[in-house]
């Protein structure tokens, strides 16, 4: 756990963070130039603060002392890539590596292992200015992870890669997230990448923490902000919820993965059963309809009982929608089974006019339509 | 002018560029790389003395050093308590001379290679354990080869080069302070044309080599590597 209480004056941005990060994978989200790299240096101790850092009870910086940034058990992978040009892949890997030999640190993570999780068995002996964007990506994230580090600090591991790079980054990602098991604060202004990667959030504006809290929870309130004032920043992708799913089977002849969700089933389109207990499900929001009663006859074929919570007005370009937030309902059979864990709300965007022919309102019990779904994340037990 | 007086001014003019070049690279290292990332106000003021010598008539630093190595001032005569001799017409003089005057041919490169590679290596090191020596040792001094190589040879060039400066603190004196040049200089004037046609073509090929080297050497560097990624 990294505990934060700093401030940072540069140029014009004044940064002022009180807030927890727990160890697990963190994202930490908002607009362009609202302090997010520069709160990521302080961490890593490569730009002055003053105030109180502490990961797992280790006082990194107080008024009294200061950790230097190569004392920090951290892995950084900066913005740009930062593979050193003068030396080979290998050489490349070994760096961080060889350091945590000497100091004795424990390899938890050991070359071969790291090489071969990140594919780059093929490209060691390569010169690393001559790596292209996505490969030497991936040999920066793979270096910062064996150096061993206790805190992984990614700074938009993403950007400046186009989509098809991305996608094929993407898995190496997800093994270093939840694979590894190595506490991660992850920069981004991409809520996609975050609903895929990442169990907690902070949300940063202007210098400030104005959010934090486990993914699901935050996404919708930010989606909800973002409704409320009409104004897409600092959002990038479409809007939408994030529900915990138990995988519950596979159905062959239709190519179905089958989903419980709150108690109830799911049915989302896939090639096979996923390997793991629990996954997570991305629903967009223009993508749920609402419906009073069970429907039938419809191409639609999953309907989810659920209570509305809110009902807000869109402005700007969507003006004319409203926002339903509804939480779903579990089935009396299934509740003591769900009831451990609180209730997950899911937001669909219609028209007013819709809402209004509907009568919906604060508490109507409806039927959400989901028209399409897409599993988001893999995990396990914990998700 | 004998064989055995060119020669020894020929190895006068190598030790004395060895030695300039060699002392130079340990004092300019610091000073190009504080010159190429501090913020310091002090630091154009500091820029323009360092690149004096490449404006100033040679005869004028030479003037005010000879001055300056004089047993009359305090340099001079702390020098004489300690070691018995002069500063002034002495090999020890020439090196302390020449370090003056070969200073911006050593800072200038290093500065414009240290500027180029920039912090952010030194960042990435720190990240991954290195502490800032370590850091500095494996990514910076590496990366800056060229810069040294540059450097390097720009410095020990200029050196076997000199003239002004070396007649002004030295004066000429057989085996001790008779460079290259200055035994050039006596040749002429003595008439001995044929003495001085053998240093001139000599330095003339040297330094024709050492470039044509340098410039070989960096071009192989330069296709081998790649080129070095600006911060």
């Amino acid at each position: 756990m990294l505990d934060l209480d700093i401030r940072v004056r540069i140029d014009a941005l004044s940064l002022h963070v009180q807030g927890t990060v727990p160890n697990t994978v963190t994202a930490l989200f908002g607009p362009s130039g609202c302090g997010k790299t520069t709160l990521l240096r302080a961490i890593a101790g490569l730009t002055p603060c003053s105030g109180r850092i502490a990961f797992n009870d280790v006082v990194w910086q107080d008024d009294s002392q200061r950790l230097p940034t190569h004392k920090r058990r951290i892995g950084y992978v900066f913005q740009q890539d930062q593979l050193f040009a003068h030396l080979s892949v290998e050489q490349n890997l070994r760096y961080g590596l060889d350091r945590a030999s000497v100091n004795n640190i424990s390899i938890a993570l050991p070359m071969d292992d790291v090489v071969k999780r990140f594919d780059l068995q093929p490209l060691l002996n390569r010169r690393a200015a001559s790596l292209s964007g996505g490969a030497s990506r991936r040999a920066n994230i793979a270096r910062a992870i064996l150096s061993q580090p206790q805190l992984l600090l990614l700074d938009e591991p993403l950007t400046g890669l186009d989509a098809k790079r991305k996608a094929q980054i993407m898995p190496y990602l997800t093994e270093v997230t939840s694979g590894l098991g190595i506490p991660t604060l992850y920069v981004s202004h991409l809520n996609d990448e975050i609903a895929r990667l990442c169990d907690h959030m902070l949300v940063m504006q202007q210098g400030k923490l104005t959010d934090q809290g486990p993914t699901q929870d935050v996404l919708p309130r930010l989606w909800r902000e973002t409704v409320e004032t009409g104004d897409p920043q600092p959002f990038e992708s479409e809007a939408g919820s994030l529900v915990k799913a138990t995988v519950t089977g596979f159905d062959e002849q239709y190519s179905m993965i089958e989903l419980a969700v709150a108690g109830q089933q799911l049915r989302v389109l896939g090639q096979a059963l996923p390997q793991v207990p629990r996954v997570r499900v991305f629903l967009a929001a223009k993508d749920v309809a609402i419906a009073l009663h069970s429907p039938r006859d419809l191409s639609i074929r999953n309907a989810l009982a659920a209570k509305v919570v809110q009902i807000t007005p869109m402005t700007g370009l969507a003006n004319g929608l409203v926002a339903v937030d509804m939480y779903l309902v579990t089935p009396a059979a299934n509740e003591r089974e769900a009831s451990a864990e609180s209730p997950q709300t899911i937001s669909a965007h219609i028209s007013k006019a819709a809402s209004h022919a509907l009568g919906l309102e604060v508490g109507s019990a409806v039927y959400a339509l989901i028209k399409s779904a897409r599993i988001a994340a893999l995990g396990d037990e914990t998700l | 002018m004998t064989v055995l007086t060119e020669l020894s001014a020929i190895w006068l003019s190598a030790k004395l560029a060895a030695i300039t070049t060699a002392i130079l690279l340990f004092v300019a290292t610091p000073l190009a790389w504080w010159l190429a990332h501090s913020r310091h106000q002090l630091r154009p003021a500091v820029e323009a003395l360092t690149a004096l010598p490449l404006v100033m008539p040679p005869t004028v630093l030479g003037f005010y050093l000879l001055i300056l190595f004089s047993p009359n001032n305090a340099v001079g005569s702390f020098w004489l308590s300690l070691t018995g001799s002069t500063l002034s017409f002495s090999f020890t003089g020439l090196v302390l001379a020449s370090l003056v005057y070969s200073l911006p041919f050593m800072v200038q490169p290093l500065t414009s290679a240290f500027s180029q590679i920039g912090r952010a290596p030194l960042e990435a090191a720190a990240t991954l354990g290195a502490n800032p020596w370590d850091a500095w040792r494996s990514t910076v001094l590496p990366l800056a080869r060229s810069g040294y190589i540059t450097a390097a040879v720009l410095t020990f060039a200029h050196t076997v080069g000199e003239f002004g400066i070396v007649l002004m603190v030295g004066g000429n004196l057989a085996g001790e302070t008779r460079v290259i040049s200055i035994a050039i200089y006596e040749s002429v004037e003595t008439l001995n044309y044929t003495a001085a046609h053998h240093l001139s073509a000599g330095l003339l090929v040297f330094s024709f080599s050492v470039l044509l080297c340098v410039y070989y050497f960096n071009r192989q560097f330069t296709l081998r590597l790649g080129p070095l990624r600006a911060p």
